[in-house]
């Protein structure tokens, strides 16, 4: 049956009210007297009542939902607009071979290579949308083996700040730097030139408080949130946060772009 | 996928095309007939800055000061009418000055030269340099239509002005040299390539530093920088 709720009609909207359309991928409890954190799937964050949330858990994990929120990024309305439409990748087999990311020689090679990144992105884009294709752009283009930072930010973190976002994404790329390797990060839409993940980090992260880096997901997820973020890196291959979940899970890492990820990824995003 | 809708009243006010040639319309009060020798010396006298079209991508600059990511893209078009569309996505309530400055790169968290962890709009303009072009509601002119900017959240500012016009104030003589914004000395060689467009403006309520610099009588949460753009020329290649 399709599950329809219809939470605070009447509620008058402000005339700030945002619609945000998705799949929830989970909903983090507050603590206290903070609100409910419902997580969904493009990385967006909704801010909900409990019993509020409380009905949205009980839907199903393919469910989408349009979720109107006020100014102050609290959920005061939803309904379900059915299922999603899933993405079907072909099953990877485990690596035969370590992934290897390449190592660019200089600096400017990294310049390069962030000035001849897509730009043509929609307004509404999402960021892992934009890294997948500027990741498979740059390996068709040079061969480049690039790899993929993900940030996670945490509950403590979201709910201080009223933060609109519970990952983001971008490529990473490799470098000599005098005489060391190093590694930068190329968001196009953010900054306007390849940063440190510690940049990068800083844009979002308004403590500067370095990230924690690990490499699960769980790590990030289950854990009592007291840093403010969580680092992943990958290889290239990883689209979503449920991607490393489901390597964390399978202990299958992705050894190439699905077919079905970039188009999807191209027709989302550009 | 995110679906936004805005509920907000539109802020966009697109003037008309205020003719080329003449017609009625912003200088105020003086008379529109022109001699055809008056016409010609302007002509002579007045050179148009390097036609183009250019696009900014505005990224954010001073994120902790409200909390917010934002970011936005400016269209600007210079050829016989310099014409600005510029798309922000930022917080509701907030009104934005707005500008086209005459350096070249945007400040960086390196020019924050009193590391008290915000770019002011001083430590800006060491490297942005003052402003050229206000947008805001009057683009022929650098000093009508202050005050006139545009307020979040996700707002899209749109204004054309007549290019001439536009040269003609940006070379008369810089009556406050002390101020921040500027004039041009000569405008053979110009053009708007390169040059960087800054969006200023926080909650009034944002809690900032003393050492938050600010310029005239603005309060350091109206002038602070919250997003910067370089004008790149349009590249007309297809995308891969």
């Amino acid at each position: 049956m399709k599950l329809s709720l219809l939470i605070g009609m009447a509620f008058s909207l402000s005339l700030h009210a945002e619609v945000l359309e998705g799949k929830i991928h989970s909903i983090v409890k507050g603590t206290g007297k903070d609100p409910d954190i419902i997580r969904l799937e493009s990385g967006r964050v909704v801010f909900a009542e409990a019993k509020d949330a409380n009905l949205l858990e009980q839907s199903g994990s393919s469910e989408r939902f349009q979720i109107i929120t006020d100014d102050q990024n609290l959920m005061v309305a939803v309904r379900s607009v059915g299922k999603s439409f899933e993405v079907k990748e072909t099953v990877e087999s485990p690596l035969l071979e370590s992934f290897e990311p390449t190592i660019l020689g200089s600096t400017d090679e990294v310049n390069k290579i962030f000035n001849r990144l897509r730009n043509n992105y929609k307004r509404d884009s999402q960021c892992f949308n934009r890294a997948h294709v500027w990741a498979n752009d740059e390996l068709k283009n040079s061969g480049l083996k690039s790899m993929k930072v993900f940030v996670f930010f945490t509950a403590s973190y979201i709910t201080r700040n009223r933060f609109n976002w519970w990952f983001h994404i971008a490529p990473l790329v490799k470098v000599q730097d005098q005489g060391e390797v190093s590694s930068r990060v190329l968001d196009y839409r953010y900054a306007d030139r390849p940063v440190t993940v510690k940049q990068w980090t800083d844009i979002f992260v308004f403590s500067s408080r370095p990230c924690l880096v690990t490499t699960k997901f769980s790590d990030y997820d289950v854990n009592p949130q007291t840093e403010d973020c969580y680092l992943i890196t990958t290889n290239m291959y990883y689209w979503m946060p449920q991607d490393i979940a489901q390597r964390d899970t399978t202990g299958v890492e992705k050894d190439k772009f699905a077919t079905g990820s970039i188009e999807s990824a191209t027709w989302a995003a550009f | 996928m995110k679906n936004q809708f805005k509920t907000s009243v539109s802020l966009i006010a697109l003037l008309t095309l205020t003719v080329a040639c003449g017609g009625s319309g912003s200088g105020g009060g003086s008379s529109d007939k022109k001699t055809s020798n008056d016409q010609q010396r302007e002509e002579e006298e007045t050179e148009v800055a390097e036609s183009g079209d250019y696009l900014a991508f505005l990224r954010p600059i001073n994120t902790r000061v409200y909390g917010f990511i934002n970011s936005g893209k400016a269209e600007v078009k210079a050829d016989q009418n310099l014409s600005v569309n510029l798309v922000m996505d930022d917080v509701p309530g907030v009104t934005h000055i707005q500008s086209i400055h005459i350096g070249k790169r945007c400040p960086h968290k390196e020019d924050d030269t009193n590391n008290d962890g915000y770019i002011d709009i001083k430590e800006a303009m060491t490297v942005a340099g003052k402003v050229l072009i206000p947008l805001d509601d009057n683009l022929e002119t650098q000093t009508l239509g202050r005050s006139q900017y545009p307020t979040g959240k996700s707002y899209t500012f749109q204004r054309r002005a007549n290019m001439k016009r536009v040269m003609n104030d940006l070379t008369l003589p810089d009556e406050d040299v002390n101020d921040n914004v500027i004039k041009l000395t000569d405008t053979e060689e110009f053009s708007f390539e390169g040059r960087v467009i800054i969006i200023q403006g926080a909650y009034q309520t944002a809690l900032l530093p003393s050492t938050v610099a600010t310029i005239g009588t603005l309060t350091s949460a109206m002038s602070i920088p919250i997003a910067c753009g370089r004008m790149m020329k349009r590249i007309t290649a297809p995308v891969p």
